[in-house]
């Protein structure tokens, strides 16, 4: 299990941590379906993963502006990466196909992007919130 | 009742501590004239804070770009929001004219508002520009 929610990722702010759960099952359930091969199931599951993030993106950026948080930008400018590399690897795979290499090419991708992206900014930004008893608002 | 500038507030940019210390006095002015219910001094006041509420969010959108500030665009989102407020403050006393909820919903939301901009996004904007400068 590659995307399991796991402790260590929570950042402390409960209406998060349960976005980026759903975040990495449907993380998880793609790169299963990438590495079984199964070309009908992959479609739906990027289209799924894809419009989670952008509404739980948009969620954490709502929330950073409706707070003031200092770090917007940086923050933001992650999501749109994010974003962009998605639009990349999904290219690639209409190009390539589900083959094992694309399949480890975007489970390795996937997998580090939750890792940094969760354990950095996500974590960051979830100390600022705390630190200030802030509440959720989106 | 009162919005009282304090020592508390001050950022360390004498241009944005000057402008933020004329800010409150009129804001307390204003509060002071809906208190009395000095309709012309009310509508003065008002004037003079859209102008001046204006001149001071371009005073620091200004001095951000001159920065490179990469902070720059939430600032600007957080001004344009206070501005949007204001004017919905305003409508609504003109709609309602006054009366003792409306000025201690205006001296809570103004101050409340006031503090904790100018503690939070001022102060990181004030710490980055006068490291610049120095």
């Amino acid at each position: 299990m590659a995307f399991e929610w796991a402790a260590d990722l929570a950042i402390g702010v409960e209406e998060i941590d349960e976005q980026h759960g759903e975040l990495l099952r449907r993380a998880e359930r793609l790169v299963r379906a990438l590495e079984a091969g199964d070309r009908v199931g992959i479609e739906p599951l990027l289209r799924s993963l894809a419009d989670y993030a952008r509404s739980h993106f948009e969620c954490e950026e709502r929330w950073m502006l409706h707070h003031e948080y200092p770090g917007f930008e940086a923050h933001r400018d992650g999501h749109r990466r994010f974003l962009d590399e998605f639009r990349g690897q999904v290219h690639e795979l209409q190009r390539l196909g589900p083959t094992p290499g694309m399949a480890t090419a975007i489970h390795g991708w996937l997998a580090g992007w939750m890792r940094d992206h969760l354990g950095g900014p996500d974590r960051d930004f979830g100390r600022w919130l705390r630190a200030r008893g802030l509440s959720p608002g989106c | 009742m009162a919005i009282k500038w304090t020592q508390a507030l001050a950022v360390g940019h004498p241009t944005i501590d000057g402008q933020h210390q004329e800010l409150f006095r009129r804001l307390d002015k204003l509060l002071e004239a809906m208190m009395k219910g000095d309709r012309d001094e009310i509508g003065r006041l008002f004037d003079f804070l859209a102008s001046y509420v204006v001149e001071h969010f371009g005073t620091e959108e200004k001095l951000m770009r001159d920065a490179g500030y990469a902070g720059y665009e939430m600032h600007k989102l957080a001004h344009e929001r206070f501005v949007k407020d204001y004017l919905a403050f305003r409508k609504s006393y003109e709609d309602a004219g006054g009366g003792a909820a409306l000025t201690i919903k205006l001296q809570n939301w103004v101050g409340d508002w006031l503090k904790a901009h100018i503690a939070g996004t001022d102060q990181v904007l004030a710490k980055a520009l006068v490291k610049r400068a120095g």
